[in-house]
């Protein structure tokens, strides 16, 4: 028998409730990247945390000689998207999210995030 | 305001210093350690789901906030009468256990109490399952420092070619004569089980379709009639016995050609009862 540690957790919580989490996200491509998904077992209750929209920048090289086809470009930061039962919210990212850590609150009618550099251990 | 039973899924592919989820408004604290950017509030009265990752892993029902277990006790419930008995307490840091003092047939389920030296957590329930074991299973165990609590050495299957086994239970009734027409009888008090085994000694291949046997497969026969070790023995029929080997091991070989098939047989002896015994694997109860 193993009782090992999920990443899907069965609970009881209030629909009224508001979450937090603090995280380090990842740079990505193509498709949006999900945080975390909290489902109610009757269906009531939906709630989506993703981040999307991310472009990674282009930045000249100090030591190599500039391309002919490739163009600096600052990229897109993209945003938080939380999707509470059929509603959307979005909150900004203003940094590189590699460089970024993130303290995501939201609420049943809200979203609100507190950015921050991430250390370097 | 309602509470739901609710599936709460963190995805892969990011960095998650910690998460929490709280009944209602955030408190105080929980804004002031927002804005400060410290670390994850403690578990509060409001507190539904904490998960923090920065403090090794403290997490959903089986932590009590910063206070994560030191052990489980794992409980072995019988489905159909709700009895149970506890089938191994088992530290903090270990995440599996292997059950061996269980009986055929039965349904189980098990009922995980994470504890701590202050608390004792809410039960996590498995589901439900029937031991199937095929063979009458001969089990040596090693003691541990506690009453009743083993850890497992060896398993000797009896399942190969097995001849009818025959118990008897050992009592004797004395026939006592009179001076009426009919005798007194007269009981011990002995009423425990023994009987025979026997089964060939080696192993069948279902892959190759190869029966083997081996000198280290004989060699250890040889050398249950003279290990002191605690043993049990489980039927087919949902028993589990304490015995010991009571008599000297016999071994008898077949020959066909170059090819030989061994039959070993013993008689045992039920010493003791096996009632709320704790078999696990070894390593099971290490910190």
């Amino acid at each position: 028998m193993k009782f090992e540690s999920s990443s899907t957790f069965d609970l009881s919580l209030d629909d009224e409730g508001v979450g937090v989490i603090c995280l380090y996200p990842n740079g990505y491509s193509g498709s949006d990247r999900n945080v975390l998904r909290i489902t109610s077992e009757d269906a009531a209750e939906d709630r989506l945390l993703k981040h999307e929209g991310y472009v990674a920048g282009l930045f000249p090289s100090d030591s190599l000689y500039p391309s002919d086809t490739l163009y600096p470009d600052a990229g897109t930061f993209g945003h938080f998207s939380y999707t509470i039962n059929g509603t959307t919210y979005t909150a900004d990212s203003t940094m590189e999210l590699p460089l970024s850590k993130y303290i995501v609150v939201f609420t049943p009618s809200a979203i609100s995030i507190y950015e921050s550099t991430r250390e370097v251990a | 305001m309602a509470n739901r039973d609710s599936i709460l899924k963190l995805y892969g592919n990011l960095g998650c210093a910690y998460m929490y989820y709280v009944e209602g408004a955030l408190n105080a604290a929980q804004l002031a350690a927002i804005a400060a950017d410290s670390a994850c509030p403690d578990w509060d009265t409001n507190t539904q789901f904490r998960i923090d990752f920065t403090n090794n892993l403290i997490a959903g029902n089986a932590s009590f906030g910063n206070d994560p277990p030191t052990e489980y006790n794992i409980y072995r419930v019988d489905a159909d009468t709700d009895e149970s008995s506890l089938a191994a307490t088992v530290d903090g840091a270990k995440r599996s256990f292997t059950d061996y003092a269980i009986v055929n047939g039965v349904t189980y389920k098990y009922n995980i109490a994470p504890a701590s030296s202050t608390h004792i957590g809410a039960m996590i329930e498995t589901d439900e399952i029937v031991p199937d074991i095929k063979s009458w299973e001969l089990l040596v165990v090693d003691d541990t420092d506690d009453d009743n609590i083993y850890t497992l050495s060896a398993i000797y299957k009896f399942n190969l070619n097995v001849e009818d086994v025959v118990l008897q239970n050992n009592t004797t009734v004395n026939k006592l004569k009179g001076f009426t027409p009919y005798m007194k009888l007269q009981r011990d008090s002995i009423n425990c089980w023994s009987g025979t085994l026997s089964s060939l000694a080696g192993v069948y291949d279902c892959t190759t379709q190869d029966y083997t046997e081996n000198l280290t497969i004989l060699d250890a026969i040889k050398a249950l009639s003279t290990d002191i070790r605690t043993k049990f023995l489980r039927d087919l029929d949902g028993h589990l016995y304490k015995i010991d080997i009571s008599s000297s091991i016999e071994m008898s070989q077949q020959v066909f050609g170059n090819r030989r098939a061994t039959t070993k047989k013993l008689e045992w002896t039920e010493i003791g009862s096996a009632e709320d015994v704790q078999i696990v694997a070894q390593g099971d109860l290490d910190e």
